[in-house]
């Protein structure tokens, strides 16, 4: 294989051949490039010893309490070993090892931190029998993984025989002289599941070939926790949670974000009904920091944060999705991804990580020995879900007329008030006559069952050095909205290099190129096919619009009076709103070893992303016939990550022992974006810049820098108590001079109560109590008046002050306190774990920008708001009701329930609330006058409050109307668009070589202000407007004077009135119940012996997600619809693209 | 070795925070200029771009409120039909307003940080052009922000609200003052788009906005009114090239006509001339009805196609080619095109004149006259402040009243009416009427002197013809004259008692934005914000 010269390990050996040269060069990349970091803990570990005639096992504590390294045997093979002398000073472990197992029929291999002892191959004597000695045979196997690598050092057990013998490097292991006869087998190996089966042992005895299963629930797991520090789970003081990356692969999610739903206790994930490559809305423990762009925890990979900032999302005027970060990462290429939820586990990041981390670990070549090559195909296909449930009495038409003339139709838009549907040929907008009755299924005309395909080629390779990875990316994913699709390509180069036994190299490198044609319009009406489709009365098919525009002139068929309702057609095929992206994404890091016990680490993040967008209209838009250039733009965006770090473990005494890293970080974020774009094309079907008449530019600059020191000290006493405390000191360009820095500390306890108390079928019992004050990240230029340019006119130049004013009591950022308690069990040989956690966090001085009084001279100001509170409690349960030698089923439940508060406004001098996004179907705007309805932080309620006007009132509670049509009352809020209760759970079963899983997701206690239910009632196409049709309606109400109503309305007026009046009827109970995804496989049988197969195991699983939703209360649509992913629109929805499901099949090849 | 490395990494971890030496050039943006940097000079010509151009919101309510033109379109309706719309954009004007008389002070402030005696006559130019900006919030709202306006470096963020009195008051003694302070000694202002800095210019062009905010008290304060017109009385523009006109060249947000650029389809698809302009220009033998009129080309698709040229109106017979030979009819307000409700369905309308087009193709509105459509889309039309025109008819007014502003009511009607037909071309040449039919007109077309009020209501039509596209002051003096008088529209869902709204209601913008202030503001006048409610000003 080629690929085995990049790794090949004399090219670096001759780059580090000498150690002067090697000095040489770690301190030109410390002093002159300062940018790699340092770190370690690896495999030159040291030791002292002095003991006489001592008893193995005695030494194996000695050595367990000096490194840290554990021992994993089973006491029968220390059967017939010798006592042992030996007396070294400072001698590297395996040296160590060597010597104490010099002459023992033993043999050890060290695994990470684990050092397995095994028997030496077939020297496990014969039992002594008496008389004529049964025939004996050869009990022989292969022991693998289950992903088909052979696991040198299995421990293979007949007990009955009290016969044990290991597995060598291939896997293969020899049990000789075993009697003819039954016996139970048992093969064990570290981390993996005990394996156990009945063999009949004769003449012709088959060789056994077991694939171990991963263990699910190891007792002592090492997680990574911040800055890629890995830790023993059970010294942690705080909550986190890791999501194994096959989990996310399976079922592909094109936002890999979303695949998390429903995952994690505590964390909230919202996806955009946008089409492929939208972006997500991420929270973890609810909404505590809201007032910058940064609202989503901070994303990490590999131990380098990288740019996760939504490129645009639709607002009260429309728009169109275009992405966040981690929506071009390659599922395929993730090991896993772990949550940091709490202010503790998150601290060392400091400020940016106040709303949590989400770390995301991509694989390496770790795996396997040797060359590996691994294949994996994904196909699936998407649907639309049509949640609507439309009347079907009434077609096309005002007060009951039906559309008699093509300008009648014109007239007429979206109206469903026609007259009662008969099937009589009527007018449609091809100009001929249609039957005016209901078509059926409408929106399957127009929306595509959409193929995706994603393949993954992935290159392995390790040796005793190092190991690597590589793999290549390509998906092709169409959208259900025609003419838009997203393709991706990436590459994940993965290396990990022992340059000398105490250097280590570590180099992540992640390249994407993305494409996304047309990404759709949402929300607001114009240029959106989504709206007109979705609430086009239900007499009129999409074919009858076709094909959108005229073939001779190309002007846009537009089937209202004013252009502004587009035709579908012409918004899906000749609107572009294209966009490009590349980005490098790159760790790199280097570790040192000096002793044992003392480490450095450099290391070099760069996330670089290049954008580009296109938007544009062409010639014959209905709006504007010259065609428009809206933007045309290029974006670079670089996250620069410097960072060094000491650490130092120490085990002082037997009991006690001490880890501490040190540590500092220089971060450099920079933005550049210049765009144009120009008030129309000059020359008709000509789309480029230079074709521009009133061509216009746009520059965008922003820069920041933080310097960071920090420090974590962890002190364990024995194995049951453990003690922490981080702090980190941020200097930050953005704050004024003499106030930069922010320091925030944390501390964190965690005891393991099991280990004291003994407690029967109980291995693990740990009570955690942590406390982090943390804070948030001031606003560049933030610091100075300017003044900015806008060119001239008449050689005359003008230009104007910024529009944003200082608030000196807004210069500080947020501090936010955290305190967090939970508890973890783990029971019955780890079959039942459980693991809750109560939490409760205070913000203070949120930093709001507000709109202020323009008579200010200003627009906006920022104001710290006085607090927020987030409370609530994380449960994850994890069990195993079932496990027998064939089956075994595994359930994984988790809950959140998180109240939300803002318990003061604070300075911002607002009366009771805040206002964030407004609501166009009832903004006042002039298609559909209305008093407005927007999403607001009140005071005293959660955040995110939906506020809509309620019906009016009298003194005796009687509904008041004004021509018989009720009027607005008072705004009022009408609860919060983010849900106080979510979670899910997943339920594995397995059965020999099948798997079935499926997940099941939930959400309650949250609304949504539904744009559809408004349009839909406005337009007549919802039930609720079928009451009145014939005959009008007579509304039980009073008017203003007390009196009765007797004025009966005619259903369109009444009904187009009320909506715009009273839009708390648009508010509805979002929760939810769904099946989220399921997935069955089946994994192929290989023998290593078959040398004509290339394969190694081939693994074929089929998928769905999105399948059925089991419970929710929200007609005519799905309850987690929605266009935007900013929490300043949480809450709404409306001419979004409709749910998807997708079903599909995954395939995995691994190759010899 | 290992001390070192050790060392080094220490230093480098310990040393971190304390590297900061570029933080306030990192913290700098590039993209906008310093205090250091920045020209005061240039705040003012962006105030003076922005003053000209408060919002197109004028068209879609105060050019149909005064029923000067006339829409089917619900864009509209608010001013045409006084329906729920005429909430809906009334924070367009306050915001704009508001925005650029901050951009005033922002020069007025810098120039003060810089050099007070320098730029001496920015501070006194911006002085004047906030006091013309501001009468118009203040004549839109009643009580606005005022004495605090432009103070959000200060830390004002939420200005009070003050009386419309204390505010016209204040408006007359700093426009004396800033008149007085204008020195020709002093750098002259090279901000200034509409006179070069000239200084004579702008003496004139402050005592023209005087006078225009002394006229507005006749009913209010007539003594005062009276010794501020006296004041200006002489001082005032003396011909159309004193006009004050800001040019456009649409390029920019600022620089592009918005008040007078029928651009968007829902501008130019569904606007007629209203019937009561189109009447009154009839009535009076008025050469303009034919000089800023045209109608579309037969049917929908030419109705809809701004690049179709329309058909002039003529009275030669027979036409010549791009012409009809036809009057002019103008479009009454408060209809529409759909027949959801058939009492202001249009083709009830009284007189309708028929649909032009047939098939899918029907025009509606295709007989109704609209504006000269290749003149009203530029978005380089400049724009006017205050025209001689207007002046003229103020101070004809104001002697109609007999006080002394020098000259007689009938010779400044005169000069007004002329003035006001001979400025057209400095909107656009295509306007020009030639100085024969102007003349001819003027000569017929003396002062009514049988009565003072045949006197005001001829002078004040007169005034609200020349006012077209500065539909704010059109409105304004309306409200202040009662002339022309119109006839309100009855439309079934007017939420105003049928009566055309006297005022706009406050921003919805500021319940947030600034709540207490704006609260006292509704206290103020009752409790209850209602565009029906008459300004302190607008006296019965």
């Amino acid at each position: 294989m080629k690929l085995t010269a990049l790794c090949k390990v004399p090219f670096i050996r001759q780059l580090f051949r000498s150690q002067t040269f090697l000095v040489m060069k770690l301190t030109s990349i410390l002093l002159l490039v300062a940018c790699l970091q340092v770190s370690a803990s690896g495999k030159a570990q040291s030791i002292t010893l002095s003991v006489r005639n001592s008893p193995l096992e005695n030494l194996f504590k000695t050595i367990q309490r000096q490194t840290g390294y554990s021992f994993i045997y089973t006491r029968v093979i220390l059967q017939d070993t010798k006592n042992v002398t030996v007396s070294v000073k400072g001698e590297d472990l395996e040296k160590v090892l060597n010597e104490i197992f010099n002459g023992q029929p033993l043999s050890f291999t060290i695994v990470d931190k684990y050092i397995v002892i095994k028997r030496k191959l077939s020297t496990i004597p014969a039992p002594q029998t008496g008389g004529l000695p049964p025939p004996t045979n050869e009990v022989t196997g292969t022991v693998k993984s289950e992903n088909g690598e052979p696991l040198n050092g299995a421990t293979v057990t007949i007990k009955k025989l009290g016969r044990t013998c290991t597995s060598n490097e291939k896997g293969e292991f020899v049990l000789q002289n075993v009697p003819n006869g039954n016996y139970q087998v048992e093969i064990s190996f570290v981390g993996y599941e005990k394996f156990t089966s009945e063999i009949v042992v004769s003449n012709n005895t088959p060789p056994i070939t077991v694939g171990l299963k991963k263990s699910k629930s190891k007792l002592d797991e090492v997680v990574i926790t911040a800055l890629g520090i890995s830790k023993s789970e059970r010294k942690l003081g705080y909550a986190i949670t890791t999501v194994d990356g096959t989990l996310l692969n399976e079922a592909k999610e094109p936002n890999v974000a979303n695949s998390l739903e429903g995952r994690v206790a505590g964390l909230s994930i919202n996806s955009v009904n946008g089409g492929p490559g939208s972006s997500a809305r991420i929270l973890i423990r609810g909404i505590s920091n809201f007032s910058s762009g940064t609202v989503g925890p901070l994303i990490v990979l590999n131990g380098v944060p990288m740019d996760n900032t939504n490129q645009g999302a639709a607002g009260t005027w429309g728009g169109s999705d275009m992405g966040d970060g981690i929506s071009s990462i390659n599922p395929d290429d993730i090991e896993n991804v772990t949550v940091l939820k709490g202010s503790t586990a998150s601290a060392l990041y400091g400020s940016r990580a106040s709303n949590g981390v989400i770390q995301i670990t991509t694989k390496s070549g770790n795996s396997g020995r040797g060359v590996g090559v691994e294949f994996s195909s994904n196909f699936y296909v998407n649907q639309i879900i049509n949640n609507s449930d439309y009347q079907k009495q009434y077609g096309a038409g005002q007060n009951g007329n039906r559309p008699l003339s093509l300008s009648d139709l014109t007239n007429d838009d979206l109206n469903s008030w026609g007259q009662k549907f008969d099937g009589a040929p009527s007018i449609a907008q091809d100009g001929k006559m249609h039957p005016y009755s209901p078509v059926s299924n409408p929106w399957n005309k127009f929306y595509r069952t959409a193929p995706v395909t994603t393949n993954t080629i992935a290159f392995t390779h390790s040796d005793k050095n190092g190991n690597l990875r590589f793999s290549l990316s390509q998906t092709d994913n169409e959208s259900v909205m025609p003419n838009s699709n997203l393709k991706r390509y990436s590459g994940n180069l993965n290396l990990h290099q022992n340059i000398t036994e105490k250097l280590k190299l570590s180099l992540m490198a992640n390249f994407i190129n993305e494409n996304v044609k047309n990404r759709p319009y949402l929300n607001d009406f114009s240029r959106n096919a989504n709206f007109i489709i979705q609430y086009m009365p239900t007499n009129i098919s999409p074919d009858y619009l076709k094909p959108g525009w005229d073939p001779l002139t190309m002007k846009e068929s537009v089937i209202d009076q004013t252009g502004y309702y587009g035709n579908p057609w012409f918004s899906a095929y000749k609107l572009m709103n294209n966009t490009t992206r590349n980005r490098f994404l790159t760790s790199t890091s280097l570790k040192y070893d000096f002793t044992q016990d003392l480490y450095a680490q450099a290391r070099l993040g760069l996330d670089y992303i290049s954008d580009g967008e296109f938007e544009a209209e062409p010639t014959g838009w209905g709006i504007s016939s010259q065609g428009k250039l809206e933007d045309q733009m290029k974006q670079e965006t670089t996250e620069l990550n410097i960072d060094g770090l000491i650490g130092y473990n120490h085990n002082f005494t037997d009991k006690i022992s001490i880890n501490t890293v040190l540590g500092g970080n220089i971060r450099k974020f920079k933005r550049e974006r210049v765009g144009f774009n120009n008030q129309n094309f000059a020359e008709p079907f000509l789309y480029t810049v230079a074709n521009s008449v009133g061509l216009g530019y746009d520059y965008q600059f922003s820069q920041l820098q933080t310097n960071s020191a920090y420090y974590t000290v962890d002190i364990s006493r024995d194995r049951y108590l453990t003690l922490s405390t981080t702090g980190r000191y941020d200097v930050f360009s953005t704050l004024p001079s003499g106030q930069r820095g922010i320091f925030t500390p944390s501390v964190s306890a965690s005891f393991l109560f099991n280990d004291l108390l003994h407690i029967p079928k109980m291995s693990l019992g740990k009570l955690r109590l942590s406390y982090a004050q943390t804070s948030g990240e001031a606003l560049p230029y933030h610091t100075q008046i300017t003044y900015q340019p806008l060119g001239s006119v008449n050689g005359i130049p003008y230009g104007v002050p910024q529009s944003f004013v200082f608030n000196p009591s807004a210069i500080k950022p947020y501090t936010m306190k955290e305190f967090e308690a939970g508890m973890e069990l783990k029971l019955f040989q780890s079959r039942l774990g459980v693991n809750a956690t109560y939490f409760n966090r205070r913000t203070n001085g949120e930093l709001v920008s507000q709109p202020v009084s323009p008579s200010s001279g200003y627009n906006s100001s920022y104001f710290p708001i006085g607090a927020t509170t987030n409370k609530g409690i994380e449960l994850e349960i994890k069990g195993t009701p079932f496990q027998n030698k064939g089956f075994s089923w595994n359930i994984n439940f988790n809950f959140s329930y998180i109240t939300n508060k803002l318990v003061s406004i604070g300075d911002t001098g607002k009366l009771g609330y805040i206002e964030l996004d407004q609501y166009r179907p009832a903004n006042g705007g002039t298609v559909w006058p209305g008093d407005g309805s927007f999403v607001a932080h009140v005071q005293g309620l959660p955040l995110s409050q939906l506020m809509v006007s309620d019906y009016k009132h009298d003194a005796k509670g009687d509904i008041i109307v004004n021509n018989g049509i009720p009027i607005a009352g008072d705004f009022k809020p009408a609860g919060s668009g983010l849900p106080k209760i979510y979670g899910g759970i997943n339920n594995e079963f397995h059965y020999n070589r099948f798997s079935l899983a499926f997940l099941i997701d939930y959400r309650f206690k949250v609304k949504v202000l539904s744009g559809t239910n408004f349009i839909t009632t406005y337009y007549g196409l919802n039930k609720n407007t079928l009451p009145g049709r014939e005959g009008g309606i007579l509304f039980k109400g009073v008017n203003t004077d007390g009196s009765t109503n007797t004025t009966t309305v005619n259903a369109q007026t009444y009904y187009q009135t009320l909506i715009n009046n009273v839009s708390i009827i648009n508010v509805l109970d979002a929760s939810f119940i769904k099946l989220r995804q399921v997935s069955f496989g089946y994994e192929f049988p290989f023998r290593s012996g078959e040398q004509r197969n290339p394969f190694q195991s081939i693994k074929v699983s089929l998928v769905g997600r999105n399948l059925w939703t089991i419970l929710k209360h929200t007609p005519n649509l799905d309850p987690e619809a929605n266009y935007s992913s900013l929490p300043v629109d949480a809450g709404l929805e409306g001419g979004n693209l409709p749910a998807v499901r997708s079903y599909g099949i995954n395939l995995n090849f691994r190759f010899k | 070795m290992k001390r070192y490395i050790t060392s080094c990494i220490l230093l480098f971890i310990i040393t971190i925070p304390g590297c900061t030496k570029d933080f306030n050039s990192i913290n700098t943006d590039p993209t906008q200029a310093t205090a250091q940097q920045f020209d005061p000079n240039n705040l003012f010509a962006a105030g003076e771009l922005g003053c000209a151009n408060v919002t197109e919101y004028q068209m879609y309510n105060l050019s149909c409120i005064t029923q000067l033109l006339a829409s089917t379109w619900s864009n509209y309706s608010g001013g045409d039909k006084y329906d729920n719309n005429i909430f809906s954009s009334n924070d367009r004007y306050f915001s704009e307003g508001y925005t650029y008389a901050g951009y005033l002070t922002s020069a007025i402030n810098l120039a003060k940080q810089k050099d007070s005696g320098l730029y001496n006559n920015v501070i006194q130019m911006s002085r004047i052009m906030f006091v013309l900006d501001l009468q118009r919030m203040t004549d839109i709202y009643g009580d606005v922000p005022y004495f605090q306006v432009g103070q959000g470096q200060q830390g004002v963020f939420r200005p009070s609200y003050d009386a419309q009195s204390a505010i016209y008051y204040n408006m007359l003694t700093t426009l004396d003052d800033a008149i007085n302070k204008l020195d020709p000694g002093k750098p002259l202002a090279t901000g200034d788009l509409m006179y070069g800095g000239n200084i004579a210019q702008w003496k004139k062009f402050g005592y023209s906005v005087m006078l225009r905010v002394a006229m507005r008290l006749v009913k209010a304060d007539p003594a005062t009114a009276q010794k501020y017109a006296e004041e200006a009385g002489g001082k005032t523009f003396t011909t159309i090239a004193d006009n004050a006109i800001v040019p456009m060249d649409g390029l920019h947000d600022l620089s592009t006509n918005k008040t007078a650029s029928l651009i968007h389809l829902i501008d130019f698809e569904q606007i007629r001339w209203g019937k009561t302009f189109i009447d009154y220009l009839k009535n009076t033998n008025d050469p303009r009805l034919y000089s800023l009129t045209e109608k579309t080309d037969t049917g929908l698709a030419f109705n809809n196609d701004l690049t179709h040229p329309g058909l002039s109106y003529t009275i030669k017979n027979p036409a010549p080619a791009g012409s009809v030979n036809e009057v002019p009819i103008g479009m009454p307000n408060g209809y529409l095109l759909d027949s959801s409700s058939q009492s202001s369905y249009i083709r009830n309308a009284l007189n309708y004149p028929g649909s032009t087009g047939t098939g899918a193709n029907v025009s509606l509105l295709g007989n109704y006259a609209r504006p000269v459509m290749k003149v009203f889309s530029r978005k380089d039309l400049p724009l006017f402040l205050i025209t001689y025109a207007q002046t003229e008819f103020l101070l004809a007014e104001a002697a109609v009243r007999g006080w002394n502003v020098g000259g007689t009511a009938s010779g400044h009607f005169t000069n007004g009416v002329g003035a006001a037909i001979e400025a057209l071309p400095q909107w656009d040449a295509s306007l020009t009427i030639s100085q024969n039919d102007i003349s001819a007109f003027v000569n017929g077309f003396p002062l009514d002197i049988s009565s003072q009020s045949n006197s005001l209501n001829q002078i004040n039509s007169q005034y609200w013809l020349t006012s077209i596209f500065d539909f704010i002051e059109a409105w304004s003096n309306w409200r202040r004259s009662g002339y022309p008088v119109l006839t309100p529209v009855n439309y079934q869902f007017n939420v105003t008692n049928g009566a055309i709204p006297r005022r706009l209601t406050y921003p919805s913008s500021e319940k947030g934005a600034n709540p207490q202030s704006y609260q006292s503001a509704v206290q103020k006048l009752g409790g209850v914000d209602l565009p029906t409610l008459r300004v302190w000003w607008d006296k019965q």
